[in-house]
This record gives C-alpha cells, sequence and structure tokens, in this order.
C-alpha cells in the first residue's frame, strides 16, 4: 500500500478544511437569501433562526477543522466517522417517520409550494443529524454498524488470547 | 473498561493532542479513551499501545464478568 507523507496528508487536509467551509458559507448564504426572498410572507422569523443555527455550527465546525489541519492533525478518525455514521443512520430513518407524518396530515399543514416543501424535509433532515451529531459526540459509541466479532478488542483480552495472533487474525480477516 | 492511557502519557510527557498527532487520531479520540467511554478497535489499541511503548493488555482494563 502506498505510503502518503505527512506534508501530502496536511496540505490534503487543509484543502478538505477549506472546501467545508466554502460549502458551509454557500449553504448559509443560499438560506439567508432565500429567507429575505420571502421575508414578506410570514415564514422569515423562523429561516432566519434556522440560517443563523447553521451559519454558526458551519462556521465553528469548519473553523476547527482548519485549525486541526494547521496543526497536522487528521480531520477525521475511526470515533469521528463512526459518530457521523450513526448520525446519517438515524437521522435518515426519523427523517422517513417526519416525512410520512407530513404525508398523512398535508391537508392541515399547507406548503406554498413543491420547492418548500422540499426545502423543509431537507432542513429537517439537516437540523436533525446536527442534533443527533451533537448527542452521540458526547455518548460512548464503540458499537460499529457492521463489526467482526474476531476483531472486538474485549473479545480478544477477554479470551486471553495472544494480542499478536488476534491482530494478524483481523488482518487476514478484513 | 478502565484505560491507563493516562498513567502511561504523563511518564513520557506527552500532552492529548501530542498522543492524538503521533497516533494519527483526534485530541478527542483520546479524552474520550483515557475516560473510558470509547471502545477501540483493535487497530487503534495496537497504535495506541505502540505510541506508548507499552502492551496492549498492560494499557486497557476489562472487569471480566
Amino acid at each position: 500500500m502506498k505510503k502518503i507523507s505527512d506534508e501530502r496528508r496536511n496540505l490534503g487536509n487543509k484543502v478538505k478544511a477549506i472546501i467545508i467551509f466554502i460549502l458551509a458559507v454557500g449553504v448559509a448564504a443560499g438560506l439567508l437569501a432565500y429567507t429575505f426572498s420571502s421575508a414578506n410572507q410570514g415564514y422569515s422569523a423562523v429561516l432566519v433562526i434556522l440560517a443563523a443555527i447553521l451559519l454558526i455550527f458551519f462556521a465553528l465546525f469548519a473553523l476547527r477543522r482548519y485549525r486541526d489541519a494547521v496543526k497536522g492533525l487528521p480531520l477525521e478518525d475511526e470515533r469521528s466517522r463512526r459518530v457521523m455514521e450513526k448520525a446519517a443512520s438515524k437521522s435518515f430513518y426519523v427523517t422517513l417517520y417526519v416525512l410520512l407524518g407530513i404525508g398523512m396530515f398535508s391537508d392541515r399543514i399547507k406548503f406554498r409550494d413543491v420547492s418548500q416543501a422540499t426545502s423543509a424535509a431537507v432542513g429537517i433532515m439537516a437540523l436533525l443529524w446536527f442534533g443527533f451529531w451533537a448527542y452521540y459526540n458526547n455518548k460512548n459509541v464503540s458499537k460499529l454498524l457492521y463489526a467482526s466479532p474476531t476483531c472486538d478488542l474485549k473479545v480478544a483480552v477477554l479470551r486471553a488470547r495472544t494480542i499478536v495472533d488476534t491482530f494478524l487474525e483481523c488482518k487476514i480477516s478484513t | 473498561m478502565k484505560t491507563r492511557i493516562k498513567e502511561f502519557r504523563a511518564r513520557y510527557n506527552l500532552t492529548q493532542q501530542d498522543l492524538a498527532k503521533k497516533v494519527g487520531v483526534r485530541r478527542e479520540t483520546i479524552v474520550f479513551l483515557e475516560k473510558g467511554k470509547y471502545n477501540p478497535s483493535l487497530q487503534l489499541a495496537h497504535d495506541v499501545a505502540k505510541a506508548l511503548k507499552v502492551g496492549i493488555d498492560d494499557l486497557f482494563v476489562f472487569e471480566s464478568k
């Protein structure tokens, strides 16, 4: 396997952090533009608050990632990937139920047009992802989505097998 | 699960950030490992043990049921 040098990895991480920041600013700017374009239709307060929350979250997230990249730290690791996976899967399932609920009560929940409905769905999913990410980031997320029992550290230690044998077995099986 | 990462880290005068950089993970991962709030993969456990020049079973203490 080709080994990437530290310099190239750091440069790659800095570029990723900058891209995240640009995307974050783009999303927030788009949301603000949409908010002020619909200012006369009575939805502006909610959307402004939503835009502000997303902007603050993304800006802090991107700034933190950029500072880490400058220090030579990785942008993500196994734990942060697990947190993202759990948050994404939970927000997806909950959004499905929310959309089902909106569909069932469509006569009471009025949307201006299709674009507003889809934007609301995307916004709900984004907020849910943020909430679940914040929850799982402070929780023990040890359980992998697809974990191999033979690679589990606790199993290996409790069975008192030699660590080298277990490590080699995991390397062969993955 | 309890860990002795903090103890071994202090032995080499390493900060959490230094250890994270050495292992190739984020600082938060080291924080959660030290608190025992994260059960690492075998690969990560091996990398942390290697960075602290100690065996995995010396670093991670499991209470057997």
